[in-house]
């Protein structure tokens, strides 16, 4: 149990580190295209985890995103829609017989076709409010929409690729 | 009472879900007040510390570039010494000039962090309220108009550059003094536009935009762009203007932070004028 805190903890400094120095600046096509891969840290969170304790954890994730980039509670809103509606997601999803315990939300636990499903859905739901609200109008409404659809795809394929990555030991623990 | 609790149970997730989206967009809205100060912005201790971490291993890349600014910015103020002047006349000597007093005084700073591919960019500087910085000080550099400070911590400061949806200023056509307001378009860091210019006004590609120094942040004359297009949209009576930006703000590297040390007295006679007219 213990350790399972701490691996997230690990992963959370990991990543909101690698986005607020790294990624912000990674940028396709003029701003066109960003990866906010940071959100893997909230699709990795258990399964079983409490729903208030998810939205806590959210809610903290994107506030300390939002300290990187100026945008005072603009990461925290879209972090906080993506924990509300994760586990209601999650549970539309699963397999017949529901998760087996202590299963994780990973390529390795639950098949590339189940994770591609639970990712992409996820990642464009957050992406979707986190730009409308950022832009704060519906003007250029299909402008935004390709930034939300091209930004949506970048991060997906990071978040496909570190699964590849992090995951080649079967069983592994760490990240 | 009963039901009220059971209902309470019932939707506790949902509730909490909406009692942080809200304070979430209370953040948002306070934050959109131009120059309120929040706890949430990178010239905080944390991230304004990383950031210049950041910046002390990337600066080094962009040295020769950022040399060969200063060296022609230095051989341009030797060109303005009193040394390379010599007295045409030499019956009058020079003594303290009591006709003029200072007005603006700059103050330079490194940028430790920025951004240009949001549509709410900011960059953060690394001088604060330690070396006097205060937020609404105007920010530019050799190129021109940079932008205007917003919050201070006592190390670092952030600056609303011209490239933040939420960046205004008053700006002139140098050519034909019409002034405008100047708005950045959001996508292109290279572009912004110049709103409000009547139609009658004779404006013509090529034409050079200065900053007006109405606001008493800027000082007067500062360059910010060049105009590539004029429209004029049915339906309206101003041009839609284009400018292309002066500043590269992709590579931006050190800035001046400017006082105006008259501006108390002016936006104190401003007020003053405002509240007798009422």
């Amino acid at each position: 149990m213990l350790s399972k805190v701490l691996v997230n903890i690990g992963r959370f400094l990991l990543l909101i580190f690698l986005q607020g120095v790294l990624l912000n600046d990674v940028n396709l096509w003029d701003g066109m295209a960003i990866p906010y891969l940071y959100i893997l840290f909230l699709l990795m969170l258990p399964i079983d985890i409490p729903r208030w304790l998810e939205l806590l954890i959210g809610l903290i994730a994107g506030l300390s995103l939002d300290m990187f980039t100026n945008t005072a509670g603009i990461h925290a809103s879209a972090c906080v829609l993506l924990s509300f509606l994760r586990p209601i997601y999650l549970r539309s999803i699963a397999p017949r017989d529901g998760y087996e315990f202590g299963v994780k939300p990973t390529i390795n636990d639950m098949g590339l076709a189940w994770y591609i499903k639970y990712a992409a859905v996820l990642i464009f739901i957050h992406h979707a409010w986190l730009f409308y609200v950022e832009i704060y109008s519906l003007s250029g409404f299909f402008n935004t929409l390709l930034r939300v659809f091209l930004s949506s795809v970048f991060t997906f394929i990071l978040v496909i690729l570190s699964q590849f990555l992090i995951s080649k030991k079967k069983g592994s623990n760490y990240l | 009472m009963r039901n009220f609790i059971q209902f309470l149970v019932k939707y506790h997730i949902f509730l909490m879900f909406l009692g942080l989206e809200v304070l979430c967009f209370a953040l948002i809205f306070r934050n959109n007040n131009f120059h309120k100060a929040s706890f949430v912005n990178s010239s905080n201790q944390v991230t304004g510390k990383i950031y210049s971490w950041k910046s002390n291993i990337t600066q080094y890349i962009e040295l020769q570039r950022v040399n060969n600014e200063l060296s022609q910015e230095n051989e341009e103020l030797r060109n303005r010494l009193s040394g390379t002047f010599v007295n045409v006349n030499d019956h009058f000597v020079l003594i303290n000039d009591t006709l003029r007093e200072r007005k603006y005084r700059y103050k330079s700073a490194q940028i430790v962090n920025s951004s240009i591919n949001k549509q709410l960019n900011y960059i953060t500087i690394d001088k604060g309220e330690n070396e006097g910085l205060k937020p609404e000080m105007g920010v530019v550099n050799p190129n021109g108009l940079v932008g205007v400070v917003k919050d201070v911590s006592d190390h670092f400061s952030t600056v609303i550059p011209i490239v933040n949806l939420k960046f205004t200023a008053s700006a002139e056509l140098e050519r034909t003094g019409h002034f405008g307001l100047l708005k950045w378009e959001g996508n292109d860091y290279r572009f912004a536009e110049l709103r409000d210019v009547p139609k009658h006004v004779d404006v013509q590609v090529g034409d050079s935009v200065v900053t007006r120094g109405a606001s008493a942040i800027y000082p007067r004359g500062i360059p910010i762009g060049r105009v590539i297009s004029v429209q004029n949209p049915d339906g309206s009576n101003f041009h839609k203007i284009r400018l292309e930006l002066h500043n590269d703000f992709n590579k931006i590297r050190y800035v001046y932070v400017v006082e105006n040390l008259l501006k108390p007295e002016q936006l104190e006679l401003e007020n003053q004028t405002e509240e007798n007219a009422q």
